[in-house]
């Protein structure tokens, strides 16, 4: 099992991401604090947070009671204060996240006790970052597992998160197996070479939402505007079809720009990170093959995939050199303690 | 401190235009307590206690018995408490708020000692020492966490005690589990198990587990004994019991908060404003700033004052506006291209700073407070509004101008004719004459400089000479034009009428067809 020793100073933020509602996330999470807890021996402060709220506490799908996070004395946790009134002299007070930089009041507090506890954090990436700024003044030293989500695509900004955890749901559902398909496809895509990278350095900003290049380097054009939505953009694209371009997104490779581009295979699409490419193979593209090439701007480092598995008649490919591990099957032992 | 104007106080093209949101950000300090400001224009009164005060710490500042980067490094510490304010009312504080408060409380009190040593007839706040005296009391380790009574904490232990029991039969369960079946039942559960597993058998028999099919597998889940279960539910009633006895102590720190609440909120809506002030002088000590004096007779005197956004684009070029105004009608008298527009604009930046309560950019500036400003500038029209230019000027002059108001208008009645924009200035000058307010325009027209009771004042220009029959360069004329003001004496008038041909020689620099040149050439050799 890969859950390594913390190594240097600092905080180290795992982030944990599923690739659909009831992928076992909480479960994923639990499990990963609960090692990290052993094998860490108490050497940093593990702190809990979440990206939004993790806390519906009823399966919707199953109509059974979800996990909840369960966290240990000792340890740390940040959350909207509404959900501290019934733990009232079972935690220390380290911090208090306030305005202006919080759009609401959030608690970094210690356990005195092991408790359950709903985990509510902020949704927006400033307030992630400027949260994570006074983490670091308070426990210097320390791991952060924050609760994700896929649809936020900050998420996987490199000043965000370290590593990752996913739980992806293998179902009988058709829709669930694709965005389990699609979301480890992503996780495989390779990082965009040097080269590219150097082309595309200043480029890279938030509100740049696409950059097209020839190949020798010339802007051909960037846009602000959600490529999807970018008409210019797609225009140029089709005109530029016979020649070789690098064209970066900072926005979903959405359905429909999925069609666009795919018969351009003088193309390579670089997308800023993972949580772009996401729902495409749900639709029905009639069997069109994307003939780009994709890679990624940013890495994506993958600590562990965990499947949940609701059934074995389907296979999903994992990405190589990934551990992939199933907590919920009793006969894969290389997960034991 | 984000500090913003209320709305529609400068119209929003003045705004951009004169940057008023750089200015601003000058005082974007990280304060918590004063996350963000919006400043609304500030009545006589208020304006000159508004300032009063500052000028009253600012004295002690002069006097070195204050010192505002040490006071707002210290504010800086104080918690923003408006979020807790209606718990604490309504007697429902739970225990982060407790943190906040006595964080609150703590720091206030240090701060207080720090203006005691500039202000010793002041005193620490009555409030603040009883609710950190009861906050000590109920809480530990700087307000962070429950200070526990002797029941409460043998509770806590025997909560303890009970975790461990349940922690060994659990482990014993669970190890008897796996001898009697192999299986390892640890988090996560319940567990799937393949249908065709070898211990399904064993699983089966196991009094200890439930089995549940779903699909193509077996949902293994525990199947806990009495002896588990009495110990889980100990541990939960002892938690129960824990619960209750932390709301009952939450309930009687809330009673004894309570009566301090009235005036600790004064005294939380005191520190707030005192802040701010101590915010203003740190910035004003920062961007060498200064204070309005505030006279009777109306009536302004800036010297050396600044447009900020105009400094940071000339740099060292740049020449602040020295300008004395009385009250009644003053006439901004002056060639193209001089820096008329840029005078009332500097003189607008300032008056509406100061309505916002702002030290100002510059080096001094003597008025009376500016009540009401209003400001007309040169326009095109607004066809929403259906109105010329003409019509837009002639509407501002239906405003209600109140006594002291600051009146400012560029290029009086340039939007109509020549004959009947003179005429009209005329009229306008003469009824602002007599009137107690400050009007201040800029005009072509020479006929204003014949009327009496008025105060005029030119644009110092660039003196050149036609060389050879051609204009100096532009960038020439652009680096020498002064952008100073003199007062025009009656014995100056017939000088300040000698300058018509420059707007010539100005044109003669834009890509104007050929043809129009050679005509103003022809109209410059006379």
């Amino acid at each position: 099992m890969t859950i390594d020793e913390k190594k240097g100073n600092g905080i180290t933020t795992l982030s944990f991401i599923g690739s659909d509602k009831n992928a076992g996330k909480t479960t994923v999470l639990n499990f990963v604090y609960r090692r990290l807890k052993e094998i860490d021996k108490g050497k940093s402060h593990i702190c809990l947070g979440s990206i939004g709220i993790n806390g519906e506490d009823i399966d919707f799908y199953e109509n059974r009671q979800k996990p909840m996070i369960s966290i240990y004395k000792g340890s740390y946790f940040i959350t909207a204060t509404e959900y501290l009134r019934d733990l009232t002299g079972k935690y220390r007070m380290a911090h208090s996240f306030t305005g202006p930089h919080f759009s609401k009041v959030y608690v970094l507090g210690e356990c005195l006790f092991d408790f359950q506890i709903i985990l509510e954090g902020p949704n927006n990436k400033e307030e992630i970052l400027r949260m994570k700024r006074d983490v670091q003044a308070v426990l210097p030293d320390s791991y952060l597992l924050i609760d994700g989500s896929i649809d936020r695509q900050f998420i996987a900004h490199p000043a965000v998160s370290d590593e990752f955890y996913f739980a992806v749901l293998v179902s009988t559902r058709k829709e669930q197996l694709q965005k389990a398909r699609d979301l480890l496809f992503s996780l495989s895509l390779q990082v965009c070479t040097q080269k590219h990278k150097d082309l595309l350095k200043d480029w890279v900003k938030e509100e740049n939402k696409s950059v097209l290049f020839g190949e020798g380097g010339e802007l051909l054009y960037h846009g602000k505007e959600i490529p999807f939505a970018d008409k210019k953009l797609q225009d140029i694209c089709l005109n530029c079809k016979k020649k070789k371009c690098i064209l970066y997104l900072n926005s979903a490779l959405s359905k429909s720009l999925y069609a666009l581009l795919a018969p351009l295979k003088n193309l390579t699409v670089i997308l800023n990170n993972f949580t772009l490419y996401q729902n495409i193979s749900v639709y029905d593209f009639q069997n069109r093959i994307f003939l780009p090439k994709i890679s990624l701007f940013h890495p994506v480092k993958v600590r562990g995939i965990f499947l949940k598995q609701e059934t074995t008649q389907y296979t999903l490919t994992t990405p190589k050199n990934i551990p992939v591990y199933n907590l919920f099957r009793e006969e894969l032992h290389e997960i034991r303690i | 401190m984000k500090l913003e104007f209320e709305q529609k106080i400068v119209p929003d093209s003045l705004y951009e235009e004169l940057c008023f949101d750089d200015f601003l950000s000058w005082f974007d300090l990280d304060i918590p307590l004063l996350p963000r400001k919006i400043l609304r224009p500030m009545g006589r009164e208020k304006g000159e206690e508004h300032f009063k005060i500052l000028q009253d710490l600012q004295r002690q500042v002069d006097e070195k018995k204050l010192r505002p980067e040490k006071i707002i490094s210290q504010s800086q510490k104080l918690p923003f408490l408006d979020f807790v304010l209606p718990f604490y009312e309504n007697r429902s504080l739970e225990q982060y708020h407790l943190y906040s408060l006595g964080k609150f409380v703590s720091e206030n009190l240090l701060l207080e000692e720090m203006e005691m040593k500039s202000l010793p007839e002041s005193e620490l706040s009555t409030c603040c020492l009883k609710i950190r005296e009861i906050l000590q009391a109920y809480t530990q380790k700087g307000f962070s966490g429950l200070r526990f009574t002797t029941e409460e904490k043998r509770l806590r232990e025997e909560i303890k005690k009970s975790e461990k029991e349940v922690d060994s039969k659990v482990s014993k369960y669970e190890r008897e589990i796996y001898e009697q079946t192999g299986l390892n039942m640890i988090y996560p559960y319940p567990k799937e198990v393949s249908r065709d597993s070898d211990s399904v058998p064993k699983i089966l028999n196991c009094e200890m587990l439930s089995v549940k099919p779903k699909r193509d597998i077996n949902l293994i889940d525990y199947q806990l004994t009495p002896s588990v279960k009495g110990a889980i539910a100990k541990k939960n009633s002892l938690t129960r019991d824990f619960n209750q006895l932390m709301k009952n102590k939450l309930r009687k720190i809330n009673r004894e908060l309570h009566p301090h609440y009235m005036e600790f909120k004064r005294c939380y809506e005191e520190r707030k404003d005192k802040t701010f002030y101590y915010a203003l002088l740190l910035v004003k000590q920062h961007q060498s700033l200064c204070l309005p004096t505030f006279q009777v007779p109306l009536g302004c005197r800036l010297k050396n004052a600044v447009l900020p956004s105009l400094q940071a684009q000339k740099k060292e070029k740049y020449i602040p506006l020295n300008l004395d105004l009385d009250h009644g009608a003053n006439v901004l008298f002056g060639a193209n291209m001089t820096g008329k527009t840029t005078v009332l604009k500097t003189l607008y930046f300032q008056l509406t700073a100061i309505r916002m309560g702002l030290p100002l950019c510059a080096e001094s500036i003597v008025l009376h407070f500016p009540e009401q400003v209003e400001v007309h500038l040169k326009s095109a029209g607004n066809i929403k509004w259906n109105l010329s230019s003409f019509g837009q000027e002639i509407e501002f002059f239906t405003m209600n101008m109140s006594p002291a108001a600051y009146i400012l208008v560029d290029e009086l009645f340039q939007s109509t004719d020549p004959i009947g924009g003179a005429e009209l200035s005329k009229i306008i000058l003469q009824e602002f004459s007599a009137r107690d307010v400050v009007f201040f325009c800029t005009s072509h027209y020479p006929e204003v400089l014949n009327l009496q009771r008025i105060q005029l004042f030119r644009m110092k220009d660039v003196d050149f000479e036609e060389k050879n029959g051609a204009a100096p360069d532009l960038a020439y004329l652009i680096d020498s034009i002064p952008y100073e003001l003199e007062k025009i004496l009656p014995e100056n008038i017939g000088d300040a009428l000698q300058e018509s041909k420059k707007p010539l020689y100005i044109a003669l620099h834009f890509p104007l067809p050929e043809s129009i040149k050679e005509r103003i050439r022809e109209k410059l050799k006379g």
